[in-house]
């Protein structure tokens, strides 16, 4: 199946190489408009997606860096003149040549690769913007604001892997608009350890004036979890910016109040699950574990 | 429940690599080639959620989001764009358009699976 697959791709790029190339030459030749640099920008971006999903680097370094090349005069960043073109023409053919190598498992003329890839580079560089080459597929970087408050460090005992957290969640009109759905959110959650949900509608609504498209209620999660706070943050990934969210470590937030603890939320709790192997009770502070706090 | 997915994709080595990883995975699959082809399968099928490359010919990702986005009993279905590109500002412009959430390629098979099972409804 795998080898099906792979001829497929290999057979698809013939197709995409021919775009490719037709494509330049009409650019070159002045009968190409920008439904035609698409095209050449798509096969070129086509060609990297399916190297990747085959594993074949040299294919994804070299069309990855003709794509960025292609994107900065899409982007109108970079003229086509026709040195430009004449730059990519060449770097069709190579791309070509990388192509039937790679499928027969043959040797690269490395030469010829490392120098069109110095002259897309040049190009790249000399592009009146920043060019903003995708960050290698794979690597995703997420801005996170840190709360380097560890806790107390406990030096009696074993080390406790499960850390309670409390949660506050309040999903805003956008969160239903883009497809997503706070139940799912919630179960999400729950496959992580011992959940408690409360559930605080908005004061004086009743639940025949509840918008289902923006319902306006909070939720407040406890859960108990050996999975560590990265796994909380990654349930909320996709709705980050369409929600009020609180991550907090229940054991960081004891030793920052030094009242009584706050009355239980005027809310209804909806939602207890405990599941099997998840001991009771808080969680002990964890040395080096850090607690996490942020407002959304 | 069977989780129905239409996926989204100009590239046919793509379509057939999503329909083996999704079938394999238990899912329904139906397929098309670009935005314009999505919106007519789409009123065919009944899926639980779609993926959506972003670069296609005729209608791209954006385009088929904001499509699928403006209204009928369709428009809140989850949107996932399936793209090699993790650049934020990309990620920002689908999220704009109304996309649900991402992943990237190369994709994981179980990763891939694991988004899915996330965000179905």
């Amino acid at each position: 199946m795998e080898d099906e697959l792979r001829e497929t791709f290999f057979l698809e790029c013939a197709d995409l190489l021919e775009t490719l190339e037709s494509g330049l030459i009409a650019l070159s030749d002045g009968t190409g408009d920008a439904e035609t640099l698409n095209a050449v920008f798509r096969a070129t971006h086509s060609i990297k997606g399916g190297a990747g999903a085959f594993g074949l680097t040299e294919l994804v370094r070299f069309a990855h860096k003709f794509e960025t090349a292609l994107d900065e005069v899409r982007q109108k960043r970079l003229e086509p003149t026709a040195e430009v073109l004449k730059v990519f023409l060449r770097s069709s053919d190579v791309l070509s040549d990388l192509v039937d190598t790679v499928g027969r498992g043959a040797e690269t003329d490395n030469d010829a690769v490392d120098g069109c890839v110095a002259d897309l580079t040049k190009l790249i560089e000399s592009s009146s913007g920043e060019a903003e080459e995708a960050v290698d597929a794979g690597a995703t970087f997420e801005a996170m604001a840190l709360d380097l408050d560890f806790g107390p460090i406990s030096t009696d005992g074993p080390v406790d892997p499960f850390e309670t957290f409390e949660i506050e969640f309040r999903p805003f009109a956008a969160l239903y608009e883009r497809g997503n759905e706070t139940l799912l959110l919630l179960r999400a959650l729950e496959a992580l350890g011992e959940c408690e949900t409360v559930c605080e509608p908005v004061a004086g609504r009743m639940l025949d004036a509840v918008d289902p498209a923006d319902p306006g209620m909070t939720w407040r999660i406890t859960l108990r979890t050996e999975q560590g706070v990265d796994s909380l943050w990654e349930v909320f990934d996709f709705v980050e910016g369409d929600c009020a969210l609180k991550i907090r470590s229940a054991a960081a937030m004891a030793d920052e109040s030094e009242e009584a603890p706050a009355p239980p939320a005027a809310g209804r709790r909806i939602r207890r699950n405990r599941r099997r192997g998840v001991p009771a009770g808080r969680g002990a502070a964890v040395p080096g574990r850090r607690g996490a706090g942020t407002g959304a | 429940m069977t989780i129905t997915v239409l996926a989204v994709d100009d590239s046919l080595t793509m379509r057939r690599l999503i329909e083996r990883a999704l079938t394999e995975s238990g899912f329904t699959v139906h397929l098309a080639e670009d935005g314009v082809h999505g919106l007519e399968v789409l009123e065919t099928c009944e899926p639980n959620v779609i993926i959506t490359d972003i670069n296609m010919p005729r209608m791209d990702g954006f385009g088929f989001i904001t499509a699928v986005r403006s209204g009928g009993p369709k428009s809140r279905l989850p949107i996932l764009t399936l793209t090699t590109e993790s650049a934020p500002e990309l990620k920002q412009r689908a999220r704009d358009a109304g996309a649900t959430g991402w992943i990237v390629k190369p994709f994981d098979k179980e990763k891939l699976a694991n988004v899915i099972r996330r965000v179905a409804v």
